[in-house]
């Protein structure tokens, strides 16, 4: 808000607080913040240092000292830069009054822009998280998708297996078939019972490594 | 009393102003705070305006509110955007106000003493304002940043929207209009907001102890906090503890999106 008061406008102002009755800087201060409704708060900083230069001008001088503040009245020299520039000062005046409704119109700028800005985030907010749901429910399908597949390779196999499985079975019981009927046919002593099971067990162990050698190799 | 009667331009400082009351057609109102209370009335166009300052109650009006009701009803009828006016007053902090308009827009910032504003498209700013609210509109938006006290808000398609908010109870009305609210939650605050097809919002702080009860036809759910919807045909509604519950938000919408997200930085 330093904008309210251009170059040198300040020094003018101030001069004119001082005419309206004697002051000290903190009521200067209070008094500019008054005026424009607590927006506009000038430092001691920004006052001091030009009550101090407008004193050693000779535009201002201490009247009285209050609680150890100097308390300041215009000279005769400042009363008559006052008077030089009387149009300054209205001019002045009328831009500060402007200003002073301009001030509602800061605030009604403040609070849109606050507004402007959360509606926007939070339209990027729920676009976010919408977003971030799609993703998820893509990933959950995509998982689903994938769940599926896998069962139908499982049960490829499975049906495969159960097709081997099947043959294998017509291929042991054509096996033992053929077996029962040899021994029917010539015959079995207790000898050659036991070079069959010998043999059998021989094959038992053929077959089943060929299988777990298969499914190692696997 | 005082009583002024105003064409043009009029300014004076008052006593301290305890209670406001404008109602304008159109035109601009702004009411401030500081410690000396102030008017500065500006006739634009239309009648006159009336000003009087009695006990305390600062009484601002356009048309002439002694005239009698149907003729203040036909005036306000036929020539209605006639009357325009700019208003800025400054009162103390503590002071209460009440402003209506027609379309006028107001600006009201600072007050602790209660503020009724009512338009029907004027859009209202309130800033700063820690007494209770209670502003209806029908088709003005309402922007209000920093308020620090229970708000009622109703309006037919402006939108509402409540930044920075920490607001022990809320309740917001609107058919259209959407509803934002940006709050730090009380902790036994409740939060109840009614719209057929506008959205509401609820911004809050990311880890809130809050308790939803919502109810929706077709609007859809986006949240922060896992919420979803229980559907059902024809119904929609979440009744989920965030937290330790503590703080209630009630919504019923129509069609109106519901979203309840954090991103709010914690107090």
């Amino acid at each position: 808000m330093s904008k309210l008061f251009g170059h040198g406008d300040l020094r003018l102002w101030l001069l004119k607080l001082i005419d309206d009755h004697p002051r000290h800087g903190y009521d200067i201060i209070s008094g500019l913040e008054e005026q424009f409704l607590g927006i506009y708060s000038p430092s001691p900083g920004t006052v001091y240092p030009r009550l101090q230069a407008l004193e050693q001008e000779g535009l201002i001088e201490v009247a009285d000292e209050e609680d150890g503040r100097k308390v300041y009245q215009l000279t005769d020299k400042g009363r008559a830069e006052l008077e030089a520039r009387t149009a300054e000062l209205r001019e002045l005046g009328d831009r500060l009054a402007k200003s002073a409704r301009d001030i509602a119109r800061d605030i009604r700028d403040d609070v849109k822009s606050a507004v402007r800005d959360l509606r926007a985030e939070v339209r990027r907010a729920a676009v976010e998280v919408r977003r971030d749901e799609r993703r998820a429910s893509r990933a959950g399908r995509d998982a689903s998708r994938e769940r599926t597949r896998t069962a139908r390779v499982a049960r490829d196999v499975s049906h495969e297996v159960r097709g081997v499985l099947r043959s294998l079975q017509t291929d042991l019981d054509g096996f033992v078939s053929d077996v029962l009927s040899a021994a029917r046919r010539h015959g079995v002593d207790r000898e050659r019972l036991d070079a069959l099971r010998q043999a059998l067990r021989d094959a038992r162990a053929a077959v089943v490594e060929a299988l777990e050698g298969r499914s190692k190799g696997a | 009393m005082e009583r002024w009667v105003i064409n043009d331009e009029f300014s004076t400082d008052l006593d301290e102003i305890q209670r406001v009351v404008v109602r304008v057609v159109a035109g601009e109102v702004t009411v401030t705070t500081g410690d000396t209370s102030h008017i500065d009335i500006r006739r634009d166009s239309g009648d006159e305006v009336h000003v009087e300052f009695q006990n305390g109650t600062l009484f601002v009006s356009q048309p002439d509110p002694d005239a009698a009701p149907l003729e203040r009803f036909f005036r306000m009828i036929s020539s209605g955007r006639r009357h325009r006016c700019t208003v800025a007053i400054v009162a103390p902090p503590s002071a209460r106000v009440q402003v209506s308009t027609v379309s006028a827009p107001a600006v009201i910032s600072g007050f602790e003493g209660g503020t009724d504003v009512n338009t029907v498209s004027g859009e209202i700013t309130l800033s700063r304002l820690s007494g209770e609210l209670d502003v209806k509109t029908v088709s003005g938006d309402i922007a209000a940043k920093g308020i620090a006290a229970g708000i009622k808000l109703k309006s037919v398609s402006g939108d509402i929207a409540v930044v920075d908010g920490s607001c022990r109870w809320v309740d917001a009305k609107a058919v259209s209009g959407d509803v934002l609210l940006d709050l730090d939650l009380d902790p036994q605050g409740t939060y109840d907001v009614t719209t057929v097809s506008g959205t509401v919002s609820l911004r809050t702080t990311a880890e809130p102890d809050l308790a939803v009860d919502a109810t929706s036809v077709s609007g859809h759910l986006v949240s922060d906090f896992g919420l979803g919807w229980d559907s059902r045909p024809g119904r929609k509604n979440v009744s989920e503890t965030i937290g330790s519950g503590g703080a209630r938000l009630w919504v019923k919408t129509v069609s109106g999106d519901l979203r309840v997200l954090s991103g709010r930085a914690a107090a």
